[in-house]
């Protein structure tokens, strides 16, 4: 006797979606058909193939859910899943998913649990930080002050970004910035010719906008000046730092937080030195 | 019904069956993802505005994953009728493939296996939820999911999206005694 076996029982049973009584009937079915049994195994192998191509569960019965209270993006997600991802038993439609006996429900995680989760991300992040900067070899300035400077050079004093306003003459600098910051900021006019002056414009500073001068050394390298009005800042002598390519030297006085930064120590000392030398600016 | 909280948490599920389903491309990817979940938000805000037991009756996770599968189909038609070419297919698969042969095999199926199979296999949607999700009857499912099956093999064991000669077009039948 013949009968016909639809491919679509097979499929309903490599997907789980066979309801239980009807699932032992096949798996019996299939102790008797070595050619089912194959069938079988190779859809059951071409479905964890692609589940892991994505990187998803290996098993069906653990497929997501979006009633479940886990963050599969959280650390600790594998050792947690097969506990918490258990499918129920039974689905609204009569149909189930659950090869072996009735699944419990969903638990959300204990408070322990989620705390013990909590510690072993920040643990993890911490490790993260340890890796991306370890001790005693810092490459990203720490000061919020230096992080502007390094921010307004690498966006504005490299050769492919036009000036905002392009002026050799401090003084017309100056005239600008006044519309800019009502007066607060003028461009300082250096004693010695070693830096020329190509242009300023506004750039974010450390904790309001700032402006930033690019000066030009007599090899044609490009040095920004930043210069940032601040209400009663404690005076500081330069703090150097280099990275990523850039030196800074960031100091603060007379109502300035001042970063000099470029591609190398020789121009931006000289910017630093004839900064500070320069006429403190009227407020 | 489960908390916004709870079911956003989870929503790298969504997301990775959004890749398979967009070929890889991340931008359209988490577009549609954070289009299909605020429509859920807004549902079930609207839901929980106004109880409709028989509008909730279908399950959140099968309407998530049928909303991004309308989204993708309309973010196909509107790239067709931009391009001009009056049709309704993506375009050629990407031929840089990171995850394997199952993942290049997905990804050269056209679109409307593709959805059914993922799915299925990686949205863990049964036959009948798959069907009403992609609005089509369960017989039609089931083939569609046959034929992908049947398109990925082929592609595992040869290479070549065409199924080599001799294999089954669609493995609907089978003769056993």
């Amino acid at each position: 006797m013949k009968r016909r076996l639809d491919a679509a029982e097979v499929f309903a049973y490599v997907d789980n979606c066979l309801a239980p009584a009807e699932r032992r009937a096949f798996e019996a079915r299939m102790r008797d058909d070595p050619e089912l049994k194959r069938e079988v195994a190779q859809w059951e192998a071409q479905n964890c193939a692609i589940r892991a191509a994505y990187g998803a569960p290996a098993s069906a019965r653990a497929a997501l859910d979006l009633g479940a209270s886990v963050n599969e993006n959280a650390p600790g997600r594998k050792a947690l899943a097969p506990a918490l991802r258990r499918a129920p038993a039974a689905r609204e439609s009569g149909e189930s998913r659950a090869k072996g006996p009735p699944a419990a429900p969903p638990a959300r995680p204990a408070v322990g649990r989620r705390v013990a989760r909590s510690l072993a991300a920040a643990a993890a992040f911490a490790a993260g930080l340890l890796i991306a900067a370890p001790p005693g070899g810092a490459t990203w300035p720490r000061d919020p002050l230096l992080d502007a400077g390094l921010a307004a050079y690498r966006a504005f004093a490299a050769s492919s970004v036009p000036i905002e306003f392009a002026a050799a003459d401090p003084d017309a600098a100056t005239r600008w910035l006044v519309t800019q910051f009502a007066g607060a900021v003028v461009a300082p006019r250096f004693a010695s010719d070693e830096l020329q002056l190509i242009g300023a414009r506004v750039a974010p500073g450390m904790a309001t906008r700032a402006a930033f001068l690019v000066y030009e050394d007599r090899l044609g390298e490009r040095v920004g000046l930043m210069i940032e009005p601040i209400d009663a800042p404690p005076a500081k002598k330069p703090a150097w730092r280099e990275t990523g390519g850039a030196t800074l030297a960031a100091w603060m006085g007379a109502g300035f937080g001042l970063v000099a930064a470029g591609p190398s120590r020789e121009p931006v000392a000289a910017l630093a030195r004839l900064a500070r030398e320069a006429p403190p600016p009227a407020r | 019904m489960s908390s916004i909280r709870e079911w956003c948490d989870d929503a790298g599920g969504l997301r990775r069956f959004g890749l398979a389903l967009v070929r890889d491309d991340r931008f359209v990817c988490d577009d549609l993802c954070a289009a299909a979940l605020v429509d859920q938000l807004f549902r079930q805000a609207s839901l929980t505005l106004a109880p409709d037991r028989r509008a909730d009756a279908r399950p959140t996770r099968a309407r998530v994953f049928a909303q991004f599968v309308r989204l993708y189909r309309r973010h196909v038609r509107r790239l067709d009728a931009e391009e001009g070419d009056g049709g309704w297919a993506e375009g050629p698969a990407p031929s840089r493939c990171a995850n394997g042969a199952a993942a290049a095999a997905v990804r050269a199926l056209p679109l409307d296996l593709r959805e059914t199979l993922l799915l299925v296999v990686l949205a863990g949607l049964t036959h009948a939820e798959a069907a009403e999700a992609l609005d089509i009857p369960l017989a039609v499912a089931v083939g569609r999911l046959a034929r992908a099956r049947a398109r990925v093999a082929a592609f595992m064991a040869t290479g070549s999206a065409r199924a080599p000669a001799g294999w089954p077009r669609a493995a609907h039948m089978r003769i056993v005694k």
